[in-house]
């Protein structure tokens, strides 16, 4: 009886392990790519919410008065807003909405990082 | 003799997808690695300036009264000087930077007690406070990232 090798079916089970690894392995960069874009997103998300904070209590101590929170930001104000920049690549803009209200946006190169609207509020008004 | 060559040659075969396979398995942990260790950083380097701000920002509001919220000294050290009065008596909450670290110290007021024996809090660069017209200004700074906040007090009295 003759004896057959079995070195053919060593090497097919052996790609077929490979080719599922390598699949597992796809999966698995795949997940840390998407880890570190989340830690940085979460970094920049960190950093355009202080910038924003900031502006908005400089906002808040001038009671709503643009030229003077410019002051405080060392920002270029316009008519109706004011743009800094802040953080890396990101432009944090003020835009006066009028009744001591201001809508603050910072923007980077992935578009609206984080918004937020602040009143200014004297005597409880 | 044909049979063995054949034979041998299967083995090789077996014997390098073994090591294709090795070697794969090898690179994805120290990708792996490498990538935890990437991340562990950018983590890291978020923590200590952002939890600093986050701390002074609440202590700050919690002491946000006349006279509650000053710039002063302790020991040579620059410090934000935060005060409130317990059951009729003075105490003092100082904040400040010492060596590499963000540090404080609640004491009763003239305690007389020094930097070193405030409790650090966590690691720090450098730290420090402007206060002018009513609006504090806090810069630390840990790995070359500078991060500033500002914080309107809304009691009179605060200033340097």
């Amino acid at each position: 009886m003759e004896k057959r090798s079995r070195t053919p079916l060593l090497l097919m089970e052996l790609a077929l392990a490979l080719l599922i690894f390598a699949f597992c392995a796809g999966c698995c960069l795949r997940l840390f790519a998407a880890a570190r874009t989340m830690a940085e997103e979460s970094w920049a998300l960190g950093r355009a919410a202080s910038a924003a904070q900031a502006a908005a209590e400089c906002w808040k101590k001038t009671g709503g008065d643009l030229e003077e929170t410019a002051r405080l930001l060392s920002a270029e104000a316009g008519e109706s807003s004011l743009t800094m920049p802040c953080a890396e690549n990101g432009t944090l803009t003020l835009t006066d909405a009028g009744g001591r209200v201001a809508e603050i946006v910072v923007t980077d190169g992935a578009g609206e990082r984080f918004a937020l609207r602040v009143k200014a509020v004297r005597d409880g008004k | 003799m044909e049979e063995k060559v054949l034979s041998a040659a299967g083995r090789l075969c077996s014997l390098l997808l073994l090591s294709a396979f090795a070697v794969s398995l090898m690179l994805v942990l120290a990708l792996g690695a490498l990538q935890y260790r990437e991340i562990s950083g950018v983590l890291d380097e978020q923590y200590g300036p952002r939890t600093a701000q986050s701390y002074i920002a609440a202590k700050v509001r919690r002491h946000d009264h006349t006279g509650g919220v000053t710039l002063g000294a302790l020991g040579g050290c620059d410090a934000l000087v935060l005060r409130e009065e317990i059951e009729g008596w003075d105490y003092v909450t100082y904040i400040y930077w010492y060596d590499n670290g963000l540090y404080e110290l609640f004491c009763e007021a003239g305690s007389g007690l020094l930097p070193e024996d405030g409790e650090r809090l966590l690691d720090l660069d450098s730290l420090s406070f402007d206060l002018a017209d009513g609006l504090l200004r806090v810069t630390c700074a840990d790995g070359g990232e500078r991060y500033e906040t500002c914080l309107a007090l809304r009691a009179e009295g605060g200033a340097a």
